[in-house]
């Protein structure tokens, strides 16, 4: 069988609440395939947040294994941590957090930039990136001169940027109207069958029906 | 990740906040520019003060009033020596010339012009202890001093006001109401410290005691035939003055000694001025500190950004922490330009002679020092905040509105 790009299990996660420890992850057992198009749905206060910022090495769970492209997260120093993060997983986020002071063009170059690609690749590529999601006309804008759905859009060049193998979306079209939603749900649907992973985390059924694979988070367990 | 990079990133992280930046800034500028320009201009004072001081020539001895033990007591030094004393000290072997100077300041009068001026009452040889050079006329006598005769030379500048172009010889001044006869002008001489060495007249030593109702004299120049004999001159002047000073109450002064007491006194002035100076760099450091938290707050954001996208706290670090160095070394380069201008523009308006090129009066050592402390300011000062950016939690910097 072939191994799964994500192999998670039995990770729980606990937040010191007061004098009591809250339980936001419990028992979670996670495999996702390469090429997989993954929706993780649930309501607000489920745990999906916890889940994504374990899945995208932001934070460490308190129980259990997590690996990720055959590495075992867990005993990962600081220091590879931000390069897991660099290179291996690109995010997308709900209000695309672009840096406002700089132009697409430079906002798409920012992990090739720690991730100590040359000058003239990074130009190059980001370029290349912009021109692939449709923005080759937008490269000179800053973020505020775009709509919001050129921003997500610069947002996703951004994420495409070094080539990760996993795509990490957490609300994806949540700061966009319906038609611009499903217009980077379709860039998302291009990605997937050029091979990428994809796993975006929602809580509208709308969006989550966009992947091969749906599951469900409630209460920090999955159903 | 390499070092231009971050250079290009820190400038951007500047310019976007110009005024901020600008401010903070001036902050490092102000306190940099106090430091190098009292730092250099005490250096200049020094060199000034020691070249004229040197200028006296090095077998001259000065006789004043004071204790002999080199101590400053309190209180006031009473003018204590006599034209007796100077006449004594005439009489030790090896001295070649014995000066008795009474300075006030007097108020000098024509009938169209009047100036105030800095009256030396000197003897016959003024001219050579005191490094003048006749411009016209002649010197006065020995024998005019013993005669009280009511004569004067001008200074350069005491003639251009009360007589313009025409000559001065043989017409009269009044001095604090008092009438003497010119019979010489002085060439000009420059500013000293401030004294304007040229607005002065010269009188018999006798005659200024006489106006002034001063029945003593302020101080005696003793030169030494060879300036070896110096310090053997100095005990003979003790000795010979020892019968009318039993108490003691006089000191004298070699041309080294004065160079020393004068160096130690500017020295510690300098020191002391650079010290106040330097509080203001110290507030200017508290800005960049200031400033980088606030900046590192507003940006958290951006630092949460950075973070997900691969960034080290090491490389957030350095972010930060270049700005601050950088904000610290412009303040520092601007500053120590600010400050040669500054002290090139102060020597030129008192006239000092210079060596010529605008470094030279600039104390080198303060202007790449200055440079050098304030952008070790901006690296420690910015060192705290910076670590702040780089100890953020990605997730809750992410989060922050």
């Amino acid at each position: 069988m072939e191994q799964p790009l994500i192999d998670i299990q039995g990770v729980g996660k606990d937040f010191p609440y007061g004098s009591q420890i809250l339980r936001v992850l419990q028992g979670i057992d996670l495999q996702v395939r390469p090429g997989e198009a993954l929706s993780i749905m649930g309501p607000s206060g489920s745990g999906k947040s916890t889940l994504m910022n374990i899945i995208g090495c932001m934070d460490r769970p308190s129980r259990g294994r997590y690996r990720l492209a055959d590495q075992d997260v867990d005993e990962l120093a600081e220091r590879d941590l931000c390069k897991v993060r660099n290179r291996t997983i690109g995010f997308v986020f709900q209000s695309f957090h672009l840096l406002p002071r700089l132009t697409a063009w430079r906002n798409v170059e920012i992990p090739m930039l720690y991730g100590g690609v040359s000058t003239e690749d990074r130009r190059e590529r980001s370029k290349d990136l912009l021109e692939r999601v449709g923005l080759g006309h937008r490269l000179h804008h800053r973020p505020n001169e775009l709509s919001g759905g050129e921003r997500q859009r610069v947002g996703i060049a951004r994420a495409l940027a070094l080539e990760p193998a996993l795509i990490l979306a957490d609300e994806p079209t949540g700061n966009l109207d319906q038609r611009t939603g499903k217009d980077i749900l379709r860039l998302f649907s291009t990605l997937h069958r050029e091979g990428k992973t994809i796993i975006v985390v929602t809580h509208d059924p709308d969006v989550a029906r966009w992947a091969d694979r749906i599951i469900t988070i409630k209460d920090g367990r999955l159903v | 990740m390499n070092l231009r990079e971050f250079i290009l990133m820190a400038f951007e992280g500047l310019i976007a906040h110009r005024l901020r930046s600008a401010l903070t800034v001036l902050g490092i500028v102000i306190g940099i520019f106090a430091v190098v320009t009292l730092m250099s201009l005490g250096d200049t004072v020094r060199r000034q003060v020691s070249g004229q001081i040197s200028e006296l020539g090095s077998g001259l001895l000065m006789v004043m009033p004071g204790r002999d033990d080199g101590g400053h007591g309190p209180g006031f030094i009473k003018m204590n020596l006599t034209l007796r004393d100077a006449e004594r000290l005439k009489t030790i072997n090896g001295v070649e010339t014995v000066n008795a100077n009474l300075t006030i300041p007097a108020r000098a009068e024509t009938n169209h012009n009047s100036l105030n001026v800095t009256l030396y009452g000197d003897t016959a040889d003024f001219l050579q202890v005191q490094n003048y050079e006749l411009a016209g006329g002649r010197f006065f006598q020995s024998s005019e001093v013993m005669a009280h005769r009511r004569v004067v030379l001008l200074g350069a500048k005491t003639k251009a006001q009360l007589f313009g172009n025409g000559d001065a010889e043989g017409h009269t001044i009044r001095l604090n109401g008092t009438t003497f006869q010119v019979i010489g002008t002085l060439k000009e001489k420059g500013r000293t410290l401030g004294h304007d060495r040229d607005q002065v007249v010269v009188a018999p030593v006798t005659v200024v005691q006489d106006i002034s109702g001063f029945r003593n004299i302020g101080v005696i120049f003793v030169r030494a035939d060879e300036p070896e004999k110096v310090s053997l001159i100095r005990e003979r002047i003790l000795s010979v003055l020892a019968k009318t000073h039993p108490q003691k109450d006089i000191q004298v002064f070699s041309q080294n000694d004065a160079l020393k007491v004068s160096e130690k006194i500017l020295g510690t002035l300098t020191t002391f001025l650079t010290c106040i100076a330097s509080v203001s760099l110290a507030v200017g450091g508290i800005g960049i500190m200031n400033i980088m938290l606030v900046s590192v707050r507003e940006r958290t954001r951006e630092i949460g950004i950075r973070r997900a996208l691969g960034a080290t706290p090491n490389q957030v670090m350095a972010q930060f922490l270049l700005e601050a160095l950088f904000l610290g070394a412009i303040g520092g380069v601007l500053g120590s330009l600010f400050s040669l201008v500054t002290i090139n523009g102060l020597i030129f308006w008192a006239g000092w002679k210079t060596t010529g090129s605008w470094f030279s009066n600039i104390s080198m050592e303060a202007f790449l020092l200055g440079i050098l402390c304030a952008t070790g300011i901006g690296l420690i000062f910015g060192l705290y905040p910076a670590r702040q950016a780089s100890r953020l939690d990605p997730i809750s910097a992410l989060r922050y509105e």
